[in-house]
């Protein structure tokens, strides 16, 4: 019974961390990021306080009839006496999002990144 | 053996012999060491130029444009010249190509994070190795040709790489927010911030969480006979604009007019450079009023070429393939006729065609012969209908961060590989 128990939990973790693996909703190293078409956002968290925050995302949407690519990227940046920081966009009128890619910084220096990540 | 071959075949050697030596090196010495070669940024730049968001130097006006649809196939080509001329069947993807490889955009894991490096892929022996042929460099840190530290304050395009003339074009935002251009040796013996294009508009308000959000768009640009050509993204009114490479002058060779514009997708075939320009019809930004225009890189002539005309196209043997609400047609530049190739496939279809095939994203790769008859449809689970990145000889595809290649010389047993 214990075995069997012990068995259902690993394989329940294993399937949330296939699940976290899914394109849409992914979290590594205090970074958490969802992308759907028309909505993208990404937090990340830091422990410690004191330092400026900056979560960042790379991102490309395509036109829906045109087809055409906007490169872009967008970030939000906090300073001080935070543990997190979030950034989220919609997609352009017309647009849909292709793929995203979040980073978290403290102090200017790269500490987490997901992706690239698919709707 | 010619002399290009000859020099093709030594500096292909020296790449792989560093990359060989290197692995071995780490492999025997147990670690990385950073780099006795700095990397020194050379700015070939005047900065009077570009100092404001919308550029106000040296603005030609001179833009006459024909409505009559023909362009000037007699006097002027179509044809691709090998080293000097975009690869438009790369349009917008992570890929480039020289007569000897491919350069692409890939990510490398170095400690907690994860940074751009531009590689290079052989095209005979598809050996995959970073473009730096810096002695002794892991290619992990700064002083590294093909390494772009996030922490150097590169915001890099990675959806955007060219070939040109014997180097490698990237673009990239730098910590002074002018976008600038890289440039890479093909062999990989040097890198340099090769030319400023523009200050970029950064976007920056205040978030409701109390922190600041800044945002930018990247350009799209076509590195074409010695130009760079680019459209800044979001401006007010949108131009395409041009600069020597090298040089400082810009010239502005079109601009739009009219409200809720869009100008995009610069393709250049020979003395040509096709864009897309319109206006959308509403607030929806889903039907656009626009088409298929042609710039004589020669004349400076603009001439509308097919209206309605506003989705994927791509041009081979004289002939626009464009896509439409329910399919492809194909206009020829020669006699002016249209006909319908592919009909009740999906709307505005992402497609490349090359001189034997037509291949359609459609939930996998369908292929289908230039009479529009079916070959074959390639299916595999990694590759998604976005994920494909298109090519000529070899189609490449990414799914998350590892690259795949499709050799369509024998479109009957093709299949996708991955490269690493």
């Amino acid at each position: 019974m214990k075995v069997k128990k012990k068995l259902l939990s690993l394989i329940g973790v294993a399937v949330m961390v296939c699940m976290m693996s899914n394109a849409a909703l992914a979290s590594s190293a205090g970074l958490t990021a969802n992308i759907t078409p028309d909505y993208i956002s990404a937090r990340y968290e830091y422990s410690q306080m004191g330092n400026v925050l900056i979560v960042k995302i790379d991102f490309t949407e395509k036109h829906t009839t045109t087809g055409q690519v906007h490169s872009s990227s967008c970030q939000s940046s906090l300073a001080g006496g935070y543990t997190s920081v979030s950034v989220g966009r919609n997609a352009d009128a017309g647009y849909k999002y292709t793929t995203m890619t979040a980073y978290g910084y403290v102090g200017g220096t790269q500490k987490a990144k997901l992706g690239p990540l698919y709707p | 053996m010619s002399k290009d071959k000859e020099k093709y075949i030594k500096w292909r050697i020296k790449l792989i012999c560093v990359s060989i030596f290197t692995i071995s090196y780490i492999m025997i010495g147990g670690c990385s060491k950073e780099s006795d070669n700095n990397i020194e940024e050379t700015t070939k730049v005047n900065e009077n130029n570009n100092g404001n968001n919308d550029i106000n130097n040296n603005i030609n006006n001179n833009v006459n444009i024909s409505n009559n649809g023909v362009i000037d196939l007699e006097n002027y080509s179509l044809e691709y010249v090998n080293g000097t001329d975009s690869t438009p069947w790369y349009f917008w993807s992570y890929v480039a190509e020289s007569e000897w490889g491919y350069y692409m955009w890939d990510w490398v894991n170095i400690g907690a994070t994860n940074e751009y490096r531009v590689m290079f892929l052989d095209k005979e022996t598809k050996q995959y190795v970073p473009l730096c042929s810096n002695p002794n460099c892991g290619h992990d840190v700064e002083g590294c040709n093909a390494l772009f530290l996030s922490g150097a304050s590169y915001d890099m395009e990675n959806n955007f790489i060219y070939y040109n003339d014997g180097n490698v074009y990237v673009v990239g935002k730098d910590k002074e927010d002018y976008m600038c251009l890289y440039r890479i040796a093909e062999d990989g013996s040097s890198r340099e911030k090769y030319m400023k294009l523009y200050k970029a508009n950064i976007i920056t308000t205040n978030d409701e969480n109390g922190g600041m959000y800044t945002e930018f768009f990247y350009p799209e640009v076509c590195i074409h006979r010695g130009y760079v050509y680019f459209i800044i993204n979001k401006e007010s009114e949108l131009k395409i604009r041009r600069i020597k490479l090298g040089e400082e002058n810009v010239e502005e060779i079109f601009s739009m007019t009219g409200e809720r514009q869009d100008l995009y997708r610069m393709e250049a075939y020979g003395d040509y450079l096709f864009f897309q320009g319109g206006n959308f019809v509403d607030e929806n930004y889903m039907d656009i009023d626009g088409g298929i225009m042609a710039y004589n890189i020669n004349t400076g002539e603009i001439t509308m070429v097919k209206k309605g005309a506003i989705s994927t196209f791509c041009i081979s043997s004289g002939n626009i393939y464009y896509a439409t609400s329910d399919g492809i047609s194909v206009y020829s530049l020669t006699d002016l006729t249209d006909t319908v190739l592919l009909n009740s496939i999906d709307p505005y279809p992402s497609f490349i065609v090359n001189d034997n095939y037509v291949f359609i994203a459609d939930k996998n790769l369908k292929v289908y012969d230039l009479d529009g008859n079916l070959v074959r449809k390639i299916t595999d689970e990694r590759i998604e209908i976005n994920n494909i990145l298109w090519g000529r000889q070899l189609l490449f595809a990414k799914n998350g961060e590892t690259y795949l290649y499709l050799d369509t010389e024998d479109i009957n047993n093709a299949k996708w590989i991955a490269i690493k």
